[in-house]
């Protein structure tokens, strides 16, 4: 055993010894009168915004079978593409749909770009590049700031009510 | 699931409230070290404990099943936090590290806060306790009041046991000359 662990130990046991059958600490009278609160609130609430495990039988059943039709129905209605009885270049075209619109939009944005590059004096593209990366700066030390001082060391003050 | 409340089941369960919710609040203000967040854990906790009511009103095991809900509602709670910040967390955090720091001789003393009675010790410990940085105060707190072991801190937190070692004998070394300042001078941490 080296020196350190005996000084860990003997550590162990004058803290066990000042900890031992310390009292809990009272709960603020509070607390009593939230929790019956919060439990009228949600016993208030119609079965429906409650959580699942909560609703009427029939009810759970009826989503389920909702569910499970649903469920069957997709499959179904997918399965005859999956088996080749549509061809396959329409299944393709449809599921392309999407990206029309998103060529044309990432087309005039790069034109766009383009016009605002040709026109605008480089000294103040860069101005603005190095504007935005002093803002993200500022925003990143008062974030840092703000947890340093409001939650890596809070104020003792908050734990006194 | 309970969900309804009865006359009869809230006099019940305010009686079932009364008897736990000191263990339920110190357990989760010991180990979020905030007693405004303590409170909402306590809270949801006890909204827990009424959905199973039916089966935990008469049972000897109730103090165990809510001091278990509370120190797993306190260290998720903390790991949501710790997440959301883990930018700024993980910049700068000395000591943190498993073995950064060399190893110091100082004296042990025999006891301390010997000459105190226990809510007045409870009080002291538990403002000493919020000085700690987080990493070192769960650790401490889950090894001294919630009897975990090393592993099973380890497990709870999702960390190396190296760590565990790490903040426990950090924390203890960090809390005894906290609570030897308050035997010393008898005015309290916090003055």
């Amino acid at each position: 055993m080296t020196p350190h662990d005996d000084q860990d130990e003997r550590l162990d046991r004058v803290l066990r010894a000042a900890l031992e059958q310390l009292p809990p600490r009272p709960a603020p009278s509070s607390l009593e009168s939230r929790v019956l609160g919060e439990l009228r609130r949600r016993a208030a609430l119609p079965w429906w915004r409650r959580s699942f495990g909560s609703w009427p039988l029939p009810a759970q059943l009826a989503l389920v079978a909702v569910c499970a039709v649903l469920v069957g129905v997709t499959m179904l209605s997918g399965a005859p593409a999956l088996a080749g009885i549509s061809p396959m270049e329409n299944i393709i075209a449809m599921a392309l749909t999407w990206a029309h619109p998103a060529i044309v939009i990432f087309t005039s944005a790069s034109g766009l770009a383009r016009v605002l590059t040709d026109t605008i004096p480089p000294a103040w593209l860069y101005g603005g590049l190095g504007l935005t990366v002093c803002l993200y700066a500022v925003l990143l030390g008062l974030s840092a700031a703000g947890y340093h001082f409001l939650y890596a060391h809070p104020s003792p003050a908050r734990n006194q009510s | 699931m309970q969900t309804q409340l009865t006359e009869s089941e809230s006099a019940e369960f305010t009686t079932f409230m009364r008897d736990y919710q000191d263990m339920v609040f110190s357990t989760a203000a010991r180990l979020v070290g905030d007693d405004a967040q303590a409170e909402d854990i306590a809270q949801e906790v006890f909204i827990r404990a009424f959905e199973h009511f039916a089966d935990l009103r008469s049972s000897p095991m109730a103090g165990g099943w809510l001091k278990t809900v509370t120190r797993n509602l306190a260290i998720n709670h903390l790991n949501r936090y710790r997440k959301r910040w883990r930018l700024f967390s993980e910049l700068h955090a000395p000591g943190t590290d498993e073995g950064d720091a060399p190893e110091i001789e100082w004296e042990v003393p025999d006891a301390v806060l010997a000459g105190l009675g226990a809510e007045e010790r409870a009080a002291v410990v538990d403002a000493a306790l919020r000085q700690l940085p987080e990493h070192q105060r769960v650790a401490l707190v889950l090894y001294h009041f919630e009897d975990l072991s090393y592993l099973q801190i380890a497990a709870h937190l999702r960390v190396s046991l190296a760590k565990v070692k790490t903040d426990i004998k950090r924390g203890r070394a960090a809390l005894l000359p906290l609570l030897q300042r308050h035997g010393m001078t008898r005015d309290g941490l916090e003055a």
